[in-house]
């Protein structure tokens, strides 16, 4: 579904991916992890777009999306992000921040969005929420608006960057607990995190990242139980 | 905030009405009052305050970073019979008489026209100078008489007779019931320039003024502004100053008739003018 | 009190003097009022050329223009600008009104830029990502999303710059506009009287600015619902 061939890219000379690769395949669950810095997050930018590669391609179902003119906004329409800050839009109710791309983009009427946010919002358990404004709520609250924001696009795959990372302990279950559903009906998904239970537990492949490259990739159970490379088996050593 | 707004309005009030109260006793106990002061106040201080507005050739403007002048001959004139230095203060047209009135300056030379309206704020001195209302157009334009000018655009300078005498015909005149555009120019110039770039029909503006810049622009031609009737706009220009200062104002008369007998008054017109 | 009342009878009903105020007001009010919706526009626009660029690296012949247009109008006397468009520029526009309104118009578009562009710079950049990542488009992600923020943030600034003009508006009488001042600069020049025009006048712009203050305390509570916790 995505292919991903010796992509690069540096920020003011600093080297941040250096050339990785990498491949997702449909209903594939990929779970990044590796220590701050590795470039991780700067790789599933890359992914939509957000940042912009020096070198190397991406290809999208086949399509060649690292080519000049590309429409990336049909593209980011088809790829949900979801970001460690949530970055609700704080002026518009919980229910506009859900339908405003369906509507402004053509894809619904009015009506047909918010009915689609209500049954999004039911399902995370916010139904309750839809008049609220983003700065009433909870942080895992937030959180799961922003992955029901996303999810209204019917997107082909979803983008997770460090999403429980910004929140209080008790919250993050919650969160991870929306994730695995959507795992379970089976979207597919790249998920940079710290949660190594959820990498465990939901990846289908996990991927070591450090210093710009992917070191190691493989089965959870391999990935954690047997690691080969000695940076992984420091860095399993800190976290677990 | 309710609160707030009437209190303003209260605050107002109270100081109109204070003011109101001062003007009173401006017009009213003048001459009891403030008789002695003036005169005497110029020989004290050794000052004679003269306001002007100085955007008026010949009368006052601006040479250099002096004011000069027939007006400002005169102030001068005045001054050394009163044996006091003379201050020349630069002031706007429209505020000049009642500085006059309310005792800010001494004398206001600065091309006044003696009329009913000022003479009821301030006491003027003999005319000094008859000048004619003039009008400046192009030299193809089909105006000829004040009562051309109601479908017309005309420009005056603000606070003049000239403005004066256009607005008042506009309003209860020959000009009454037209459609004239009266454009308000803060000098005459200024209005010249309007005029070149086509923007007003005509300009009116003291004689004087109209040919001075009548003759910097070649395709206008500057005329006596004339009713159908035949009549000419005309006016007298004088020396204001506060009222019930009969003395002053005696000392002012005869310096400047002595001046407009002596032919000084024409000899400095022309001096100016040049 | 009988000089308050001739004060007051020779300054607004002889004459029909009260009609010289009512058009200056009416002058007033509609420069004001056109002013502010055009320099609004030029504002935003500049602002978000600036931010693109600034962002982005693209549109450089733009940003030049819109520092250029900053620079000359923030840099300049409104007064000054005035009478270059009058008697330089717009010399095929009769009434002084319509190059007094795209004067102030033009003038005010540099301020509100400045203002605009500092609000937009105020929105954390994870706004545009979390828009652009939905498939929104630029323009869109800056209507929907940035611009609704910014505007809220800067609305003081803003409301400040609408009640600066509205009194800078005054100098309009230098192009031949009789407006609110101008009025009551000709009913003084003709009854000798300074009190009640002058008071009057202030009186009036006074009332407008408290009256804007009220509408920006207004639209500030409805723009701050989403504030509430």
């Amino acid at each position: 579904m995505i292919d991903v061939k010796n992509l690069s890219k540096s920020f003011n000379g600093v080297t941040v991916l250096n050339a990785v690769s990498a491949h997702v395949n449909i209903r594939e669950k990929i779970v990044v992890v590796g220590p701050s810095g590795s470039g991780k997050s700067t790789f599933l930018r890359c992914l939509n777009l957000l940042e912009t590669p020096d070198e190397g391609e991406i290809r999208f179902d086949g399509e060649l999306i690292t080519a000049p003119r590309y429409d990336m906004n049909k593209l980011r329409q088809k790829m949900g992000m979801v970001f460690q800050h949530f970055n609700l839009f704080p002026h518009l109710t919980v229910l506009d921040n859900i339908s405003l791309a369906p509507r402004k983009l053509g894809l619904m009427d009015a009506a047909a969005a918010e009915k689609r946010a209500k049954e999004l919002l039911e399902q995370v358990g916010l139904a309750d929420k839809a008049k609220e404004y983003p700065n009433m709520l909870s942080g895992g609250q937030k959180q799961r608006i922003a992955i029901v924001r996303s999810l209204a696009m019917n997107p082909r795959v979803m983008l997770f960057d460090e999403p429980t990372s910004a929140l209080d302990p008790e919250m993050v279950g919650e969160v991870l607990s929306v994730m695995k559903k959507l795992a379970d009906d089976g979207m597919t998904m790249v998920i940079v995190t710290h949660e190594m239970g959820f990498a465990r537990e939901v990846g289908t492949r996990v991927l070591f990242m450090d210093e710009g490259s992917i070191l190691e990739e493989a089965p959870p159970e391999v990935f954690f139980d047997n690691p080969k490379n000695p940076r992984l088996r420091d860095f399993l050593s800190k976290v677990l | 905030m309710k609160k707030f707004i009437a209190l303003l309005f209260i605050i107002a009030i109270a100081i109109s009405g204070c003011g109101g109260n001062g003007d009173a006793a401006d017009d009213s106990e003048q001459p009891g009052g403030s008789t002695t002061g003036k005169l005497d106040q110029i020989k004290s201080s050794g000052t004679l305050v003269m306001y002007t507005n100085a955007e008026f050739p010949p009368y006052e403007f601006i040479e250099g970073n002096e004011i000069v002048g027939v007006d400002v001959e005169i102030g001068k004139a005045i001054a050394e019979k009163l044996e006091v230095e003379l201050e020349v203060v630069n002031a706007d047209f429209g505020g000049i008489v009642a500085s006059i009135a309310s005792g800010k300056g001494d004398v206001a030379v600065s091309g006044i026209t003696i009329d009913d309206e000022r003479r009821a704020q301030v006491d003027f001195s003999t005319p000094y100078v008859e000048s004619v209302q003039y009008i400046i157009v192009p030299e193809n334009s089909d105006i000829g008489f004040v009562e051309d000018l109601s479908d017309k655009a005309v420009g005056v300078q603000s606070g003049t007779t000239g403005s004066m005498l256009v607005e008042d015909e506009i309003n209860e005149g020959v000009l009454r019931g037209g459609t004239t555009d009266l454009k308000q120019y803060t000098s005459a110039p200024v209005a010249m320039q309007d005029l070149i770039n086509g923007r007003i029909d005509a300009v009116v503006i003291d004689e004087l003024v109209a040919i001075a810049l009548a003759n910097e622009h070649e395709a206008y031609t500057a005329m006596p502004l004339v009713y159908t009737k035949g009549s000419p706009m005309t006016e007298q220009f004088g020396v204001a100053v506060a009222k019930g200062n009969e003395d002053l104002l005696a000392i002012i008369d005869e310096v400047v008739g002595g001046m407009v007998a002596d032919g000084l008054i024409e000899l400095y017109i022309q001096e100016y003018s040049e | 009190m009988a000089a308050f009342q001739e004060g007051f009878y020779r300054t607004f009903i002889n004459n029909n003097y009260y009609k010289v105020f009512l058009d200056g007001f009416r002058a007033t009010i509609t420069i004001a009022v056109f002013a502010v919706l055009i320099g609004v526009s030029i504002g935003i626009i500049l602002a978000v050329i600036k931010v693109y660029n600034h962002r982005t690296g693209k549109m450089k012949i733009a940003r030049l223009f819109a520092e250029l247009y900053v620079t000359v109008f923030r840099g300049t006397p409104v007064i000054v600008q005035l009478m270059i468009l009058y008697y330089l520029v717009l010399i095929d526009i009769k009434s002084g009104v319509i190059v007094a309104v795209i004067g102030f118009g033009l003038n005010s578009g540099a301020y509100v830029a400045e203002i605009v562009r500092a609000g937009i710079m105020s929105i954390d950049t994870g706004q545009t990502e979390a828009g652009r990542s939905l498939g929104l488009t630029e323009l869109m992600t800056m209507r929907y999303i940035i611009m609704p923020q910014a505007i809220k943030n800067t609305l003081p600034a803003l409301f400040n710059e609408f009640i600066t003009l509205l009194k800078e508006t005054s100098v309009a009488g230098y192009i031949t506009v009789i407006d609110l001042t101008k009025a009551a600069d000709l009913v003084r020049s003709r009854t000798y009287q300074a009190f009640f025009p002058l008071i009057s006048v202030a009186l009036v712009y006074l009332i407008m600015v408290v009256g804007l203050t009220a509408l920006q305390g207004v639209m500030e509570r409805k723009l701050q619902k989403s504030d509430r916790r």
